[in-house]
């Protein structure tokens, strides 16, 4: 039930795409994704939704090289299987469901480790400034010294963010090369002021050149924020596009075998709001 | 390979008391590990200034390093006979082993807690030492007969070797045990620790039991953990493999930092993590090996440096790593000092002392809270 390409720019050059195509994964003799193939380009926010199980982490897992797969997934040009961990590093960052930390460490021991993979070409005093920049953006200004363990789920989430950021902090390498964060449930244990913040920062990552793949659960912050949804069911792509088109009703409803009705509120944008109904 | 390659003076940041981050303790780390250099300093020339023979050892020292200035390790002139043949003969390869092996055990307990992830992942806890010890066993009995060929061949580092196999085959065996979809359980580390270190000694018991009298003796020696062989030859068997992982170690520290997110968010930052820990399992057994073959099993510094360090300094790796080598070198010197002197003319074997102090501190990290992080 493929409604539009999923491509928006024909004239985008490979370097500013991800493609991945006929991908399969296997886990322990089960097939989780199967035969799943898109292509979507940097300057935009897409998202992967579907119920559980239907394999949208481990699609995720992937394309960030934490899962083998079959098929093919190219970031930049690059096959994702055969690229070294310093090269991913330095064109993608990735925010997993929640990171544990091994030791206490402090919130800017923490965001210091997003230097790691170009450690050297960074002065301490731009460091410095950078993780201020980054905590500023997640809304932790004056962190720098609290201990990670000390603090709640969702302020731990955000010091990660930050320490993404400070990874792949320019959107765009000097070469003209996009950069693409990729978030695995971002704003799950996020309160609602601060889901808002940090989709609005995706979303002006992709609106300054960079890429963004992020798996949802919450389709109405989907609908707000994201230019593109791919729908996973069974391990297969249900249905991809842009939300306007993806979000009906019907599919949906097939998606996450339960009814859903999606309506267009009318003093918005054109902007799908999502609500289940059926029987309690 | 120049000095500001080397992470602790490299490494983005230049000079070593401009004002650190806030909220990083960069700055604490590197006046430690001068005041930790220091220290070791101190505790050595104290360790070569006490024992039952007075030395005068601040007018020995100067002259024997003037002497060693102009390429001779002979006695110097205006030292007497006796005090020399105590200072060069007795108590200075003994300092020098004490730093050599104090350094590996901290260093290995350091880069074994950052690879597992763990604060009580530690070579001895875990086993580590224990095939140390049967590798060495190994050595010692077979060595005369089976062996003989090879140890010929190695000469003194023959037993070192062997130490670092045995050393090398239980690390690997428990991250493979431990390890499953690249999370380390730690009950599974400690419990496959406890069979391993059984494995290792019921395997030991039997080398003893075919041994003869000089084997037996040699033996012996293992079970207790002592300084009281240290030898020239010993400094120079042990000495290099050890200085060889203390000076690569921090190679290993960015990405030990990285570990500390997770394997998964270590590559993604761009750590190539099954590399790093490859090399890690293998600095951590020739380090615990080395300094096994010199000393028998001496526990519990592994443990109690790096906590200790990281309490104070934090747990960034490229400062815990020196001032785990400089603490745990000056710590052992002194137990070793304590070990010939508190029941004088005989000695305490220091691993009893170790022991002492160290069961009781790892009680008190597994009932404070956040010593569980990662349990």
């Amino acid at each position: 039930m493929t409604i539009a390409p999923f491509l928006t720019d024909r004239n985008a050059t490979s370097r500013e795409l991800l493609r991945v195509k006929d991908a399969g994964i296997r886990l322990g003799g089960t097939q989780i994704v199967d035969g799943v193939s898109f292509t979507v380009e940097a300057r935009a926010f897409h998202t992967i939704i579907g119920p559980n199980g239907s394999g949208k982490s481990t699609l995720l897992k992937a394309v960030i090289g934490e899962h083998g797969y079959s098929g093919s997934i190219c970031l930049a040009g690059h096959e994702i299987r055969r690229t070294r961990p310093e090269h991913l590093a330095f064109v993608r960052g990735v925010l997993a469901q929640q990171t544990s930390v091994a030791f206490p460490m402090t919130v800017s021991e923490v965001i210091s480790l997003g230097f790691t993979s170009n450690a050297a070409g960074h002065k301490q005093e731009h460091r410095r400034q950078r993780i201020r920049q980054a905590l500023c953006a997640v809304d932790l200004q004056g962190f720098e010294a609290r201990l990670y363990p000390d603090l709640s789920g969702g302020e731990q989430q955000r010091v990660q963010l930050a320490r993404v950021l400070c990874q792949v902090w320019e959107p765009v390498l000097p070469d003209g090369t996009p950069r693409w964060l990729f978030l695995d449930e971002p704003v799950s244990s996020l309160d609602i002021k601060h889901q808002i913040q940090i989709m609005t920062l995706a979303a002006d990552y992709a609106r300054r050149g960079g890429g963004i793949l992020a798996v949802m659960h919450d389709l109405n912050l989907t609908a707000r924020f994201a230019d593109t949804v791919l729908v996973m069911r069974g391990g297969r792509a249900m249905a991809q596009g842009r939300v306007a088109d993806v979000f009906e009703d019907d599919i949906l409803s097939t998606a996450y075998d339960h009814p859903i009705r999606v309506n267009v509120t009318p003093k918005d944008t054109e902007m799908p709001f999502v609500l289940p109904f059926g029987d309690p | 390979m120049t000095l500001s390659s080397w992470p602790l003076f490299g490494g983005g940041s230049r000079s070593w008391f401009k004002n650190g981050m806030p909220g990083t303790r960069e700055d604490l780390a590197r006046s430690s590990i001068l005041l930790l250099g220091m220290t070791l300093i101190a505790a050595g020339v104290f360790s070569l200034a006490t024992g039952p023979i007075p030395v005068p050892v601040l007018e020995v020292l100067p002259r024997a390093l003037t002497a060693m200035m102009s390429g001779s390790f002979d006695q110097p002139d205006g030292v007497s006979a006796r005090d020399w043949i105590v200072f060069a003969e007795i108590r200075l390869p003994r300092v020098l082993l004490g730093a050599l092996v104090g350094a590996s055990l901290a260093v290995s307990g350091a880069v074994m807690q950052g690879l597992f992830r763990n604060p009580l992942a530690d070579p001895g806890i875990v086993g580590v030492s224990a095939g140390a010890g049967l590798g060495a066993a190994m050595f010692i009995v077979l060595g005369t007969g089976l062996l003989a060929p090879i140890a010929a061949l190695l000469g003194i580092y023959a037993l070192p070797l062997a130490a670092f196999f045995g050393a090398l085959i239980t690390t690997f065996l428990l991250y493979r045990i431990g390890t499953r979809g690249g999370a380390t359980s730690v009950a599974t580390l400690l419990l496959a620790g406890i069979a391993l270190s059984a494995l290792s000694g019921a395997l030991t018991g039997l080398l003893i039991y075919v041994a003869d009298d000089q084997q037996l003796r040699d033996l012996n020696f293992w079970g207790l953990g002592s300084l009281a062989g240290a030898s020239w030859a010993k400094v120079f068997g042990a000495g290099p493999i050890i200085a060889v992982v203390l000076f690569s170690v921090p190679f290993l520290a960015r990405g030990l930092n990285a570990m500390m997110l997770g394997e998964a968010s270590a590559g993604h930052v761009g750590i190539r993590v099954q590399r790093l820990k490859r090399l890690a399992i293998v600095a951590v057994a020739a380090a615990t090996g080395a300094a096994v073959s010199v000393s028998g099993g001496i526990g519990f510094v592994g443990i109690v440096v790096p906590h200790l360090l990281r309490l104070t300094i934090g747990p960034d790796h490229r400062y815990l790593l020196p001032a785990s080598a400089l603490l745990g070198a000056s710590l052992l010197i002194l137990a070793d000092t304590a070990s010939r002197t508190l029941v004088a003319p005989a000695e305490l074997p220091i691993g009893i002392l170790t022991a002492f102090a160290g069961a009781p501190f790892f009680l008190w990290i597994l009932l404070r809270k956040r010593g569980l992080t990662g349990m």
